[in-house]
């Protein structure tokens, strides 16, 4: 498990943080004493470290330097300071990255993923599971296949990823909104009929490998997805 | 010298005033006794009284001649006035002396005031980021257990939190603009990916919907943060008054006569035209302001001011019901 120092000073998103993070499987270390950044950094050794910049006593860039007079690991600045020279000091004081808050988890979970994958090998990290499964149910990840009882269907990207939400929350429902801003992406801004479209498409795909009826709308809320396969078998 | 010469006008015209009267009395009392002046008795008394006087004006000339130069060079601000002559400029100088030193305390004062206050909202804007960064970690973090309108309703408060605390730091910043403005070269398609990504839930949540029309590889000259913040100014207000029958909000580039412009477009309610001129006042909100709450008359004004220093020119046009149209003209070169 990879190990992440969280120095942040602010409690609530330390913890917050830490919550979300350790869903992906990180060992997270929050800063004890701000006058002993550097103590800590070296008995908890992590692969990665997550910095603030205005911290007490010290700021981040102090520590940053300090840091990398011992150490190579990486290091990402998460700060609410947006001007270009804030980024430019982070970079030049030996920063790796840098996120400005208000940050989306799944921008910060994305760049540490980037970053650990460059820096200890592609597939170093925990190796995740090449499949979700729900009673039978396949959901191929890499392939981006969904099968049940050997029988396959390929699924374009939009239908993959709306699958995979739609396995993750088995039994939650999903709203509209949610779903179209899992689609969006840098190039396809998808608008709400493409989501319709998307939807039938995958209870087609669905269908065409025996699962029927999974995947119902909840009229005013969004769409859920049923168990309606294993009972069958 | 000019301006001496001026000032010596009133003194020659009495000097021969002077002389006029005495030669008309001497000439009114030789006439009594009947044995006038002579012509050549005149002429004489007329060019010794003259050099005379050229000696008296070139005296005044020598002794007031820094004066006289100083000022003329230095009329902008003459913060130094040389040695005085007289007593009279000797007075003026002290009064201008205490003067300006009154005032430079009272700009310093100034100075320091405002740098207090322009670290205080830096510093007070970046307190303020944290809990609404706290926040929308905890919405995030709740997206599926709470129940839709609540959600939409807390990031659109959210938002309009976090614009706010922009264009105030945006505001205070720009202020000292020499000292915070790097020129780069900007893919213009990337950058405004990078802000419809950015108002991505807004966009859905109001279901209106990007249009890009931006072809790759169009490069502008321009500071990355300074032009982000204009373009997410018009495009939070192509959001903010499109109808809920508007569909698409559309970024175009156009090309003409060397100039590169960037158009976002609107089909939303338009700007009535009495207020179309107005739209870039400080403070002005206009109709629209006040049907829909939001509108505090800085976005546009600020943008507007970005963009003067960023030397690009901004203009907005708009029909009333149909939509609005936001320009960015880049210089190419």
């Amino acid at each position: 498990m990879k190990k992440i120092y969280l120095i942040e000073d602010d409690k609530k998103i330390a913890d917050l943080l830490k919550d979300y993070l350790e869903k992906y499987e990180y060992d997270i270390e929050l800063v004890q004493e701000f006058d002993h950044i550097l103590e800590e950094f070296s008995s908890f050794d992590p692969h990665l470290v997550l910095l603030d910049i205005n911290l007490p006593s010290y700021d981040g860039f102090y520590w940053c330097r300090k840091i990398r007079s011992i150490s190579n690991c990486p290091i990402i600045f998460i700060s609410a300071r947006d001007s270009g020279m804030d980024q430019v000091m982070a970079i030049e004081n030996g920063g790796d990255d840098y996120i400005t808050k208000p940050f989306n988890f799944d921008v910060v979970q994305a760049k540490i993923k980037g970053i650990m994958r460059r820096i200890y090998g592609e597939y170093a990290t925990s190796t995740p599971a090449d499949s979700i499964e729900i009673h039978g149910l396949f959901l191929h990840l890499t392939a981006m296949e969904v099968s049940l009882n050997e029988t396959r269907a390929l699924l374009t990207k939009n239908e993959f990823i709306l699958l995979k939400a739609f396995m993750e929350h088995l039994n939650q429902v999903l709203s509209r909104t949610y779903l179209l801003e899992m689609l969006w992406d840098d190039e396809h801004f998808v608008d709400d009929n493409t989501l319709s479209v998307n939807i039938t498409r995958v209870r087609k795909k669905l269908e065409d490998i025996g699962v029927s009826q999974s995947i119902q709308t909840v009229r005013g809320a969004g769409y859920k997805m049923v168990d309606t396969w294993s009972e069958r078998q | 010298m000019k301006d001496f010469l001026k000032d010596s006008i009133p003194t020659v015209l009495f000097f021969y005033a002077q002389l006029l009267v005495f030669i008309f009395i001497v000439q009114l009392f030789y006439g009594i006794k009947s044995v006038p002046m002579g012509w050549d008795l005149i002429t004489y008394l007329f060019i010794l009284l003259t050099f005379g006087l050229l000696l008296f004006l070139a005296y005044r000339y020598y002794r007031l001649r820094d004066y006289y130069v100083t000022i003329h060079q230095d009329k902008e601000n003459v913060t130094w006035l040389p040695d005085p002559p007289t007593q009279l400029l000797t007075n003026i100088k002290q009064q201008h002396d205490t003067q300006t030193s009154r005032y430079a305390e009272e700009i310093e004062r100034l100075k320091q005031q405002k740098q207090m206050e322009f670290h205080f909202i830096q510093q007070w804007v970046h307190q303020m980021k944290t809990p609404v960064s706290v926040m929308h970690l905890t919405l995030q973090k709740e997206k599926l257990q709470l129940p839709q309108g609540f959600l939409h309703n807390m990031h659109e408060e959210l938002e309009r939190m976090q614009q706010g605390l922009d264009l105030a730091l945006y505001q205070s910043r720009l202020q000292k603009f020499d000292r915070d403005f790097q020129v780069q070269q900007i893919e213009l398609r990337a950058l405004v990916k990078e802000v419809i990504q950015e108002f991505k839930s807004s966009f859905i949540r109001n279901q209106v919907y990007p249009e890009l029309e931006i072809p790759q590889n169009y490069i502008v000259t321009t500071d990355s943060k300074w032009l982000r913040f204009v373009i997410n100014q018009a495009v939070s207000n192509a959001i903010k008054y499109s109808k809920p029958e508007s569909a698409k909000i559309y970024f175009r580039t156009k090309v003409f006569d060397h100039k590169l412009t960037l158009q976002i477009t609107d089909t939303g309610y338009g700007i009535p035209r009495e207020d179309i001129n107005r739209v870039f006042d400080p403070f002005f909100t206009g109709k629209n302001g006040r049907k829909f709450r939001e509108s505090t008359g800085m976005g546009l004004y600020l943008s507007k001011q970005v963009c003067i220093e960023l030397g690009h020119e901004l203009t907005i046009s708009s029909e009333e019901g149909k939509g609005t149209t936001v320009s960015i003209h880049f210089q190419q070169h």
